[in-house]
C-alpha cells in the first residue's frame, strides 16, 4: 500500500532519526509541511496529523508530533487542515509554527455561496451550527431504498456525513467528496456497519429522490445497509444541513454550495467537521480510523 | 497562491500549451484504463510499478481511489471527445498499450493506458461495467465536468434568496401587487443591512479581508440589480482594495466584476438597451460606434489586467473582444494572443440582411426577461404582439394592430395592465369560443407563484379566470402546452415545473379544470424548462415531450386511455441533460414529427470555444429524427448543430420560404457577463443547418427570450419577433422585430378552424404537396405556437419554395379523425379551412407597413 493504514510510534521515531542522521551538518533541518490533525493531546504536548507528502523527503502518513510551547495546540481539532515546520536536530524532532489553514477558496462556486450566506445571515439571521465536541441532535431521512433512517440507530458506532447533490456539475466537489467515501468504504470494509456507517446526504431534496440517488450510489455500488445516500422533505434536509454549516442555494438549476465533512464518533459526538474539498480520502480514512480507536 | 489553485493553474497551463485542434470526428470511441491516486507522486510511483511490468487492472484495483478501481479501472468504449479536456490531451496520441503522463483529474492523479484491441474485444464485451457512462462518469471524467460556469454580475440570485427567505409569510405568493411591493421592500432592506454592516453599525460585522471584500461585492451586486452601475462600480472598486492589500486571491474575481460592471455601465448609458439599432449585432463587423468612452476603456483595462495573470480563460477573452468592438477597436487594437478573428463571425451562406423595425412599427416594448405571442386577439385579420417580464412589479403589454399598421398599447383597455411579471405566456381557446385567450406562467427560477388563466371576451377586454377554473396552484414555472389529450375536443393544459411535479389538467365540460396527472402517469418531477406536444407516431393522439434542465428528458406516450407511458430514453430522446426550450416539428418534412432540444450551458467560456474551434466540454443542442417506428435517432452532429449554447427563447419558422424550417436561438443568463449572440440557423433541406447569423443580421448579443415567426406584413415571409432583456430591472432591453428582407420563393398561409377539434385547431396537421424545381414534395405542420419559449401564431405560414405548382392542401383532424384535401390551391395567399367544410376560404390580407412614422399612419 502507498500509505500505512495505521501510524506507528516506533516507526516513526526510527524515521525521524533516520532523517536527522542524514543531516550532515550540526544545524537542525526544517521541512514545510501541511496535513489534516487527527488527534490532539495538549497535556502530552502532542498532536497527531495525517500529513501530505514532503516531495523527495517522505511520503504521506501518519505521525504523532510534538510542539515545545503547548500553545501551538490552540484552536486545532480533529479535521483541522495545518501548516507547519518540521525541525529535526540529531536528537529529537518537534514541531513548530503551527498555523491553521482556514478553508478559503476563492474559486467561484463557493465565494458565491460565501457571499449569499452573508446575505442570508443578515436578513434571516444566523443558524445554530454545531461545535466540535457537541452531540448531534437526532435527525431521520430516507435513504436510497426509500428506508427511513435515523442517526439515532447508529450509536455505538462511527458514523461519517457528507452532502452533496447529484445534479453537481463540478467534479471537484461533490463527486470528489463521494468518492472519498468510497476510498473509506474499501478501506474499512470489514468494518462497515459493525463499527462505521456512512452517511451521503443531499441538499437537493426536489431533484434527488431515493431512486435519483439509488442510481448516484450504484457507481460505488454503494450497500444500502451501511453507506446510507439520504434525501428528505425540504424542512428536514435544511435543518441537518443547517447543523454541519452546509450551505446551498439554487442559482438557475445549479446549487451554489459550501462542502463539509463531518465524523461522529460513537457517542454520537461530533468530532470532526472538516471544510471544503482539500483533503485527500486517505487523510479522511486516517481520521475515521482515529475515532474507531476511541 | 494556495496548492489547490496552483494545481489548478498548472492543469490550466498544461492546456494551453496543447495547439488548438478541431474535434476528432464523431464516432471515433476509444476503451482505456485508469488508475487514480491522491498525490502526482504516488502517481508516478504507480507509473514506475506499471513499466516495471505490473498488471494494470489489478494495480487499479488495489490503489485507484476512484470508483472505477473495482473495475480494474476501464472506461468505455466513449467518443474521446466526451472525455475531460485532460484526459482528451492525454489520450490524443498515445498509442495503444502506452502509459500516458500524470494526468490531473478531479478526484486526484491518473496513469491512463489505452486498451489494446484484442483484449477489448476480449474483456471489454464480457464485462458488464463496461461502458460506463452513468451520471457520476459524465460528470467525473467527462467533457461536461470541465465546463467554466458564467462569472456572476447582476445580483439577481440574491434578490431572489431574499424573496426564499419570506416566502411563505405573506400572500404574494398568489397576490401579484403584494409580490411586487414585497420584492422592492426586500431590495431596499437588503441594501440598508449591507450598508449597516460596512459602517460597522449592523450586528454582524465582516472578520476577514476576504469577507469584508465579499461584503463589498455583495454590496456591488445589489446595486448591479437595479443597474446602478455607478454605485456597483464603487463598491466593486472597494472589494479590489481590499484584495490588493490583504486577500490576492481574490483579485482576478474584483478585476473581472469592475470589467463587466463598467461595459454594463457603457452599454446602459448609450442607448444599447434602449435603442440598439445595428448596434450589438454579432458579425465580423460589429461596432457599437463608442470611440473613446470611458467605461470601455476601463473595462478593457481590467480584463487586460485579468488577463495577464489568466490567459486562457476564455470568458475574459470574449469580453475583452466584445469590449474592442463597442470602442470600434475590434479587431485592430486586440492582442493577437487574445483575438478571437473576425472570420469566425462571418456567415457562409447569405438569406438576406434583415432590418429592426420595431421603433417604426411601435413595437416599442422595453422590459426584462419575458414571454411573447404573436397572434390575433381581436379576429381582424392582424396580428397582435403581448408581451410580458419576469419582474413582479412589471405589467403584461397588449400591442395591437392598427388599421395602419401600427403597434398600439390596449393592455389597460384589455384590463392586462394589472396582471404583473410572468416570464413565459402561451396563447389558446380553451372554452372554444374563437377568441384567443392567454396563459400566464410565473415562479420560474425564483419561487412558486400563481398563473393567470386570462379568458378572451371577445370585446377588447380579458377577464383573470384562474381561480374559477380551478388552476390557482402555485408553481414555479415558465413551460406549459395546450392539447387535447383526449380527443374531446377542448384543449388540456400540461404544465412543466421547477423541482415539484408536473400538472395535467384536463379540461372539463363545465370550463373548469382538474389535474389528472397522477391518474395519467405524467406527475413525474424534475427541474423542467420546456413542455411540447405532438402525435410523434402519428396514431391519432397527442403525446407529450419535457425538457428537463439537470436530468434526462421525458416522452410521455399517449395510451388512449388517459394514461401515457414514459419512453425517453428508450425511444432515443434523453435530451442534452441540461435541457431549455424544445418542440417537435418536422425538419425533414417526412410527415414524422421530430424533436429539437436546446442545451442550457451557462457557459461563456463554450461559448468563445466554439468561435476558436477549440473542443468543446458542455452538452450540445439536441435534434432527434423521428424515424417513424416509436423511436428517434440523433442526428444533432450530422446536421451540423452540435454547439453548445445557452439557449433561451427560441423557435421555430421558415425565413426562406424554402419549406424546411429554420431555428432562431435566444440566450439567457442573469449575468452581465454573458453576452454571447443569438443564433440563426438556415434549414438546407431538411438535411443540415447552416448558421446564417452574421448575414441575416439577427445576432442580438444581448439576453433574449421568447421568439415568435409571424408573417407580419403580409408579405409573405416571416418577421422575427424577439423579447429581448436580462433578469434584472439593470438588464432591461427592447424588443427587436427583424423585419424579412423577402425573396422569390413562394408560399401558403393557412387558418384552420376546428368544429368537433378544438376551435384554434391545435394538434392537426396540414401537408401542403406541391411540383417543383426538384419533383413533387410535401411539406408537413402541426398547428401548435411552435417552441416552448415564445409563441407564434397558430395560423401556418408554409413557404413552398420556388416556382410551386399544383399545389395540394390535405388537412388530418385528429380528434375527429377525419381528412379534408384541396387540389389546385392557389400559392402566396391566405386560406382558412374550417373542419368537415367542403371547400377552403380564401382571406383577404391586404398590405400592412412595418413602417410607420407616426400614429396617423403615414408610411414610409
Amino acid at each position: 500500500m502507498e500509505r500505512p493504514n495505521s501510524y506507528c510510534a516506533g516507526l516513526t521515531l526510527a524515521l525521524l532519526a533516520a532523517m536527522a542522521i542524514s543531516v550532515v551538518a550540526q544545524q537542525p533541518v526544517r521541512h514545510s509541511m501541511s496535513g489534516m490533525v487527527l488527534k490532539v493531546d495538549a497535556s502530552q504536548k502532542s498532536v497527531v496529523i495525517s500529513h501530505d507528502a514532503v516531495s523527495g523527503v517522505m511520503p504521506a502518513m501518519t505521525m504523532p508530533f510534538e510542539v515545545r510551547d503547548v500553545k501551538e495546540l490552540n484552536g486545532l481539532v480533529p479535521g483541522t487542515i495545518v501548516s507547519f515546520t518540521l525541525v529535526l536536530t540529531k536528537d529529537v524532532g518537534y514541531i513548530e509554527r503551527v498555523k491553521t489553514i482556514r478553508y478559503q477558496s476563492v474559486e467561484q462556486d463557493p465565494i458565491a455561496a460565501r457571499r449569499l450566506r452573508l446575505l442570508a445571515n443578515l436578513t434571516g439571521g444566523d443558524r445554530k451550527t454545531l461545535s466540535i465536541g457537541q452531540a448531534v441532535p437526532d435527525f431521520t431521512l430516507i435513504n436510497q431504498s426509500r428506508q427511513p433512517v435515523s442517526l439515532a440507530q447508529f450509536k455505538g458506532k462511527v458514523v461519517g456525513v457528507n452532502f452533496i447533490y447529484t445534479s453537481c456539475v463540478l467534479p471537484q466537489f461533490c463527486y470528489r467528496v463521494a468518492n472519498h467515501f468510497g476510498v473509506v468504504r474499501d478501506r474499512f470494509k470489514e468494518r462497515m456497519g459493525r463499527d462505521l456507517v456512512l452517511l451521503t446526504i443531499t441538499f437537493d431534496p426536489a431533484r434527488d429522490t431515493p431512486d435519483v440517488l439509488a442510481q448516484y450510489a450504484k457507481q460505488w455500488k454503494a450497500d444500502a445497509k451501511t453507506w446510507h445516500f439520504m434525501t428528505g422533505n425540504a424542512a428536514d434536509v435544511e435543518r441537518v444541513c443547517g447543523l454541519f454549516g452546509v450551505d446551498f442555494f439554487a442559482d438557475e438549476g445549479l446549487m451554489s454550495h459550501s462542502v463539509r465533512t463531518a465524523v461522529i464518533d460513537r457517542q454520537g459526538v461530533l468530532v470532526a467537521n472538516i471544510e471544503g474539498n482539500r483533503y485527500t480520502a486517505a487523510q479522511l480514512g486516517d481520521l475515521v480510523e482515529t475515532a474507531l480507536k476511541r | 497562491m494556495n496548492t489547490r489553485l496552483a494545481l489548478i493553474a498548472t492543469a490550466l497551463l498544461v492546456a494551453a500549451l496543447v495547439p488548438v485542434r478541431s474535434q476528432a470526428p464523431q464516432g471515433q470511441t476509444i476503451l482505456f484504463r485508469i488508475i487514480v491516486v491522491e498525490s502526482p507522486d504516488a502517481a508516478q510511483r504507480v507509473r514506475e510499478q506499471l513499466i516495471a511490468g505490473e498488471n494494470f487492472p489489478a494495480l487499479a484495483q488495489r490503489l485507484s481511489v476512484d470508483a472505477t478501481g473495482r473495475n480494474g479501472g476501464l472506461i468505455g468504449p466513449v467518443a474521446i471527445t466526451d472525455l475531460r479536456g485532460e484526459l482528451r490531451t492525454a489520450l490524443e496520441g498515445l498509442r495503444s498499450g502506452e502509459l500516458s503522463g500524470v494526468v490531473r483529474v478531479p478526484t486526484g492523479f491518473a496513469i491512463l493506458k489505452i486498451v489494446p484491441s484484442e483484449e477489448a474485444s476480449a474483456g471489454g464485451q464480457s464485462s458488464t461495467d463496461s461502458g460506463i457512462m452513468g451520471s457520476g462518469f459524465a460528470n467525473a471524467l467527462s467533457a461536461s465536468g470541465g465546463v467554466k460556469y458564467v462569472f456572476d454580475i447582476s445580483g439577481y440570485i440574491e434578490t431572489v434568496l431574499s424573496l426564499r427567505q419570506v416566502r411563505g409569510r405573506t400572500d404574494a405568493d398568489e397576490n401579484l401587487p403584494t409580490l411586487c411591493e414585497l420584492r422592492t421592500q426586500l431590495l431596499t432592506s437588503a441594501q440598508g443591512l449591507v450598508a449597516k454592516t460596512l459602517a460597522g453599525t449592523g450586528g454582524s460585522t465582516a472578520t476577514t479581508p476576504i469577507d469584508l471584500a465579499v461584503t463589498y461585492f455583495l454590496k456591488g451586486q445589489l446595486h448591479a440589480y437595479e443597474g446602478k452601475m455607478k454605485e456597483a462600480i464603487e463598491a466593486f472598486e472597494q472589494g479590489r482594495r481590499i484584495a490588493v492589500s490583504d486577500a490576492n486571491d481574490l483579485l482576478p474575481q474584483m478585476e473581472q466584476a469592475l470589467g463587466v460592471a463598467h461595459l454594463h455601465k457603457a452599454e446602459m448609458e448609450n442607448g444599447f438597451f434602449h435603442a440598439p439599432g445595428e448596434r450589438c449585432l454579432l458579425s465580423d463587423h460589429l461596432t457599437g460606434q463608442l470611440g473613446n468612452n470611458a467605461d470601455v476603456a476601463k473595462a478593457i483595462e481590467y480584463f487586460t489586467s485579468y488577463l495577464k495573470g489568466n490567459p486562457d480563460e476564455l470568458e475574459v477573452r470574449w469580453l475583452l473582444n466584445v469590449a474592442h468592438m463597442f470602442q470600434g477597436t475590434y479587431p485592430d487594437k486586440v492582442p493577437k494572443a487574445q483575438l478571437i478573428p473576425p472570420d469566425a463571425f462571418k456567415s457562409t451562406e447569405d438569406v438576406g440582411r434583415f432590418v429592426d423595425v420595431s421603433t417604426q412599427s411601435g413595437l416599442e416594448s422595453f422590459s426584462a426577461s419575458g414571454g411573447v405571442i404573436v397572434d390575433d386577439f381581436d379576429n381582424d385579420g392582424r396580428f397582435d404582439v403581448v408581451t410580458s417580464s419576469i419582474l413582479s412589479c412589471d405589467a403584461m403589454r397588449l400591442f395591437k394592430r392598427a388599421g395602419n399598421g401600427r403597434f398600439v398599447d390596449q393592455a389597460e383597455k384589455a384590463g392586462l395592465h394589472t396582471q404583473l411579471g410572468g416570464l413565459n405566456m402561451v396563447q389558446t381557446d380553451y372554452n372554444n369560443d374563437g377568441n384567443l385567450d392567454i396563459l400566464v406562467l410565473r415562479g420560474a427560477w425564483e419561487t412558486p407563484q400563481r398563473k393567470s388563466l386570462l379568458r378572451n371576451n371577445g370585446d377588447g377586454t380579458f377577464t383573470d379566470v384562474t381561480a374559477a377554473s380551478g388552476l390557482m396552484k402555485v408553481s414555479g414555472t415558465q413551460a406549459a402546452v395546450w392539447v387535447d389529450i383526449d380527443n374531446d375536443g377542448r384543449l388540456d393544459l400540461f404544465v412543466g415545473n421547477e423541482s415539484s411535479p408536473a400538472q395535467l389538467f384536463r379540461n372539463k365540460p363545465d370550463g373548469t379544470f382538474e389535474d389528472i396527472a397522477e391518474k395519467a402517469g405524467v406527475n413525474k418531477s424534475a427541474f423542467s424548462k420546456g413542455v411540447t406536444a405532438a402525435d410523434y407516431d402519428n396514431d391519432g393522439w397527442q403525446d407529450l415531450y419535457v425538457s428537463n434542465l439537470g436530468g434526462t428528458n421525458f416522452l410521455y406516450h399517449n395510451n388512449r386511455n388517459g394514461t401515457f407511458t414514459e419512453l425517453g430514453e428508450g425511444a432515443g430522446v434523453p435530451g442534452p441533460g441540461q435541457g431549455f426550450p424544445t418542440w417537435f416539428f418536422d425538419y425533414d418534412n417526412d410527415g414524422y414529427p421530430d424533436i429539437f432540444v436546446g442545451s442550457f450551458v451557462t457557459s461563456v467560456d463554450e461559448v468563445a470555444r466554439a468561435y476558436l474551434k477549440m473542443p468543446r466540454n458542455g452538452n450540445t443542442l439536441k435534434l432527434y429524427r423521428n424515424l417513424g417506428d416509436g423511436s428517434f435517432q440523433d442526428v444533432t452532429r450530422q446536421v451540423g448543430l452540435d454547439r453548445v449554447m445557452m439557449v433561451m427563447g427560441a423557435n421555430f419558422g421558415d425565413i426562406d420560404n424554402d419549406g424546411f424550417l429554420d431555428l432562431y436561438l435566444g440566450t439567457g443568463n442573469p449575468s452581465y457577463a454573458a453576452i454571447v449572440g443569438s443564433k440563426l440557423f438556415r434549414n438546407k433541406d431538411g438535411k443540415s443547418f447552416v448558421d446564417v447569423t452574421s448575414s441575416s443580421g439577427t445576432g442580438e448579443l444581448h439576453k433574449g427570450h421568447g421568439v415568435a415567426f409571424a408573417d407580419l406584413d403580409h408579405d409573405g415571409d416571416e418577421e422575427i419577433v424577439f423579447k429581448v432583456g436580462g433578469a434584472t430591472p439593470g438588464d432591461a432591453h427592447a424588443l427587436r422585430l427583424f423585419e424579412n428582407p423577402g425573396h422569390r420563393n413562394d408560399w401558403l398561409t393557412v387558418k384552420l378552424v376546428g368544429v368537433k377539434s378544438n376551435r384554434a385547431a391545435i394538434g392537426a396537421r396540414i401537408i401542403v404537396t406541391v411540383d417543383g424545381p426538384s419533383g413533387r414534395r410535401s411539406f408537413h405542420r402541426t398547428v401548435s405556437p411552435g417552441g416552448s419559449f415564445g409563441a407564434s401564431p397558430l395560423q401556418q405560414h408554409i413557404g413552398l419554395g420556388s416556382n410551386a405548382r399544383n399545389v395540394d392542401v390535405e388537412v388530418w383532424w385528429p380528434t375527429s379523425n377525419t381528412r379534408q384535401r384541396f387540389s389546385n390551391v392557389g400559392k402566396n395567399q391566405f386560406i382558412e379551412v374550417t373542419e368537415f367544410a367542403d371547400n377552403y376560404k380564401p382571406l383577404q390580407r391586404g398590405p400592412l407597413p412595418l413602417r410607420v412614422s407616426n400614429v396617423n399612419g403615414t408610411s414610409k
